[in-house]
């Protein structure tokens, strides 16, 4: 058992900020909210361990109620601790658990990606998938890179004489948007730096948001046994989505009490964070290309909860001709694969309103933000293309267009 | 640890206060950061600034607040007001300033205290309340109906209008009736759900379909706090259109969707006057060298990180709001370890055996003693020169009893970032 129940539940004053903070009670009456599904049933778990509110699997661990509260509890940790109480939500069986494996379901697909996507474009494959999966036919499935990111990455020479840095793709970059992470490649090496990246798992996050907190358990252990060489070495470890750098910076410790995990948590930095660090420092090097577009910038809520503000709004000014605005509009509703689901599908589509509403009322040509869901989700919910912050860095071009779906 | 960015100004907390300085200082061409470890406790309020409600337990309610916190600080100079009531009226000014080009009114009524009815039927007094918590021509009403919806916590239509009838809020011969409706769900109802319900023509039509009998053109609608989720909602006049009566809100218990409505309002403004804002981190500790603050340590998860300003300003709140603690050592503030006046020398709970008291327990008026450049000071010396404290930490002011929380937090959060330079 983590920490949170002795040290936090207390802290709780019951005054349920977090529920009106919560973007999926406010749009579905059937989850009570994170305090009553939360802190508040924690409590009866002293005297019965499986007690557990129903409709806690509604909780899309987006952890606005974190941000929320005024008296530090860690609520969407006891959240995750109720969800797996429960047991799992998904269907059972292999194919009800593979949105919780996106790592699986990209290592299948990347055999032979090009057949995968049509599938997955073709309406009867999409409703045969809703079928045996549960993912709704209407939701935005990101289609398969041609080639995983790990092999582009052999493709690209590295400076053997820089300074290294260990970067963590997450399955995003690995098997949807290989671009992102190359890009991210091509700055570090104008920075003298060499990227090593060492073999991993999925961080974990979509099977403990899902409720499988053992079987996370276990890709967050092998995780750390395969970075901490290099946290000890004293390496930085750069990630580009917020719910990776999450996952290693605090939920194996505080969720998951994976031993050794501090080691690692201690040099993971968000790697927009990084280059803005060193933007700081008048350090960044890099020839940055004009950029004649008006962008909306989307925070992640996983980035907000890690407590780093936007180093991405600092970076981008960088960027001559190029105006960013904060569209500041809450969460996009996606959630990693929560939106995806047939039965959440039209809630994410509610949750995620406001900010199609922003998007649209500020005029943007375009969306930067650092989750690629949140970008799936927001480009199925406007229209607009989207792309990671470190796309717009990297000449434009050099990839190929950043495009999104 | 980096070396991070250099700012104007660094705002410490998320409240009332926090946001009136950042606000002010961004206008004034200062590069500022706003950190906050919650949504602030702005969230849990009526929405309403309550300047100055009663003078003591015994008191009648104040008239014209500002004037009788000129005439209180007088005999009272260790009251925190006393460090702003200079730009008390510019800062009020400049709140409703802000409100207006966000498309968000509130309304005062002739430099008085107005009295609005609480959820519990009771009334209260405020000083600027949103709009859509004033009825206009109250003089002329004949019939006040309050609505609930059933499923939702907190609001009891029947408890309100017999509260309400006992009042002498309403004119004379005007009823008094409670309708208690099922709409949108069948279980529990939640303020946000309804709102964002209402903020659909199809809601709304609902709505007014179940009331459309009920109400007449002198008829007060009085409703919970559920219409419109956004600052500058235009749920209550589309209501007011459809069914050709006024409409109110009673804000609730908190956490409250008026205040939620005014904090994302202040946020947004601050947004758009360049200010940076980072949530979801702690200020754990300062780096001071001498008398000048020059950095203070932010935690994120386990990431801890300096950072250096030339201006400091503390807007942490007291106990609710993290700003204080208190221990079996005493009380502490939690940022700078300023020290806490409490007003009596020895332990606390010594002070007043009675905690329920009437007078208020003294525990409630300890916080950070502050000299007119709102500058913390420990037997009249300044501690910091960089550092300045304002809203709820301060010290002499017992928020709940005089009804002063928002209205302490906006001039003196004001005044804070209109004096760095």
């Amino acid at each position: 058992m983590t920490g949170a129940r002795e040290v936090n539940l207390d802290q709780c004053i019951k005054c349920s900020i977090c529920t009106m903070f919560c973007p999926v009670a406010a749009v579905n009456p059937r989850f009570a909210g994170p305090k009553q599904c939360g802190p508040d049933m924690m409590r009866f778990t002293l005297e019965d361990p499986a007690a557990v509110y129903p409709g806690v699997h509604y909780c899309s661990n987006c952890k606005n109620c974190d941000l929320a509260c005024p008296s530090g509890v860690r609520i969407s940790v006891i959240n995750q601790l109720a969800k797996a109480r429960s047991g799992t939500a998904g269907r059972p069986g292999i194919t009800g658990y593979l949105p919780a494996r996106p790592d699986l379901a990209g290592k299948m697909a990347s055999l032979w990606p090009g057949l995968v996507n049509r599938v997955l474009r073709w309406p009867l494959g999409r409703r045969l998938l809703e079928k045996s999966t549960g993912l709704a036919s209407r939701a935005p499935l990101p289609p398969y890179a041609p080639l995983i990111f790990r092999k582009l990455l052999r493709r690209v020479k590295q400076n053997a004489a820089g300074k290294k840095v260990v970067y963590f793709p997450g399955c995003f970059v690995e098997y949807y948007r290989p671009a992102t992470g190359l890009a991210l490649v091509r700055i570090l090496k104008e920075n003298g730096y060499q990227v090593v990246v060492p073999g991993m798992h999925c961080c974990g996050l979509p099977l403990f948001s899902n409720g499988y907190l053992n079987k996370a358990r276990r890709l967050a252990a092998a995780n750390v046994q395969s970075l901490a060489e290099y946290a000890l070495a004293g390496m930085s470890i750069l990630t580009t989505c917020p719910s990776c750098y999450l996952s290693l910076k605090v939920e194996y410790g505080e969720l998951l009490d994976v031993p050794g995990s501090e080691v690692v948590a201690e040099k993971v930095t968000d790697a927009v964070a990084f280059l803005a660090n060193l933007a700081a420092n008048g350090e960044l090097a890099g020839n940055f290309q004009p950029v004649e577009l008006k962008i909306g910038y989307h925070q992640p809520c996983h980035h907000k909860a890690a407590g780093i503000g936007i180093p991405a709004l600092r970076l981008l000014k960088h960027i001559p001709a190029l105006a960013v605005q904060d569209l500041a509009a809450g969460c996009c509703g996606m959630s990693g694969s929560y939106g995806l689901k047939r039965d959440r599908y039209p809630l994410a589509m509610a949750v995620g309103r406001e900010l199609f509403r922003a998007v649209g009322e500020t005029e943007v040509q375009m969306v930067v933000t650092e989750c690629g869901m949140c970008g799936v989700q927001i480009n199925h919910g406007t229209g607009v293309m989207v792309a990671h912050p470190v796309e717009i860095m990297a000449p434009m071009g050099w990839y190929g267009p950043a495009t999104q779906n | 640890m980096s070396a991070g960015c250099q700012y104007d100004v660094v705002v410490i907390g998320g409240g009332m206060a926090g946001l009136m300085a950042a606000a002010r200082a961004a206008s004034r061409g200062k590069s500022v950061l706003l950190l906050a470890a919650g949504s602030g406790t702005l969230s849990l309020s009526t929405g309403c600034v309550d300047v100055w409600g009663y003078a003591g337990p015994n008191k009648a309610m104040a008239v014209n607040p500002v004037a009788e916190i000129r005439e209180m600080i007088r005999y009272n100079p260790d009251h925190p007001y006393a460090a702003a009531a200079d730009m008390l009226e510019e800062s009020l000014a400049f709140f409703q300033d802000l409100c207006r080009q966000m498309n968000c009114h509130y309304l005062a009524k002739d430099q008085a205290n107005q009295l609005l009815p609480t959820a519990l039927g009771t009334v209260r007094p405020t000083y600027l309340a949103p709009a859509g918590q004033v009825p206009r021509n109250p003089a002329d009403l004949k019939k006040a109906v309050v609505v609930g919806f059933k499923g939702l916590k907190d609001f009891f239509p029947a408890v309100i209008a017999t509260n309400l009838k006992r009042s002498g809020w309403l004119p004379a011969g005007c009823r008094v009736e409670a309708i208690q409706l099922e709409l949108f769900s069948p279980g529990e109802l939640r303020a946000e759900f309804l709102a964002r319900r209402l903020e659909t023509s199809e809601g709304r039509v609902e709505l007014a379909r179940h009331l459309k009998t009920a109400v007449t053109r002198d008829t007060l609608l009085l409703l919970p706090a559920v219409l419109g989720t956004r600052w500058d909602s235009t749920v209550a006049a589309e209501l007011t259109a459809e069914l050709d009566c006024q409409v109110v809100e009673l804000p609730g218990l908190p956490p409250s969707l008026p205040g939620k409505r005014l904090s994302d309002m202040l946020f947004t403004c601050i947004r758009r006057a360049g200010a940076e804002v980072r949530p979801g981190c702690t200020v754990v500790g300062a780096v001071a060298e001498d008398r000048t603050c020059r950095a203070v340590v932010v935690q994120a998860g386990n990431d801890r990180q300096e950072i250096r300003a030339r201006y400091f300003i503390l807007c942490t709140g007291s106990f609710l709001g993290g700003g204080l603690t208190a221990g079996p050592d005493g009380i502490r503030e939690t940022v700078f370890n300023l020290p806490v006046w409490t007003g009596h020398t020895g332990p606390v709970s010594g002070a007043n055996a009675d905690f329920f008291s009437l007078s208020g327990h003294p525990v409630l008026r300890s916080g950070i003693k502050v000299n007119a450049q709102l500058t913390p000071v420990h037997e009249g010396k300044e501690i910091f020169t960089n550092v300045l404290a304002a809203g709820a930490v301060l010290a002499g002011s017992d928020f709940t009893r005089e009804k002063c929380g928002n209205g302490l937090a906006l001039a003196t959060g004001y005044k804070a970032g209109s004096l760095v330079d």
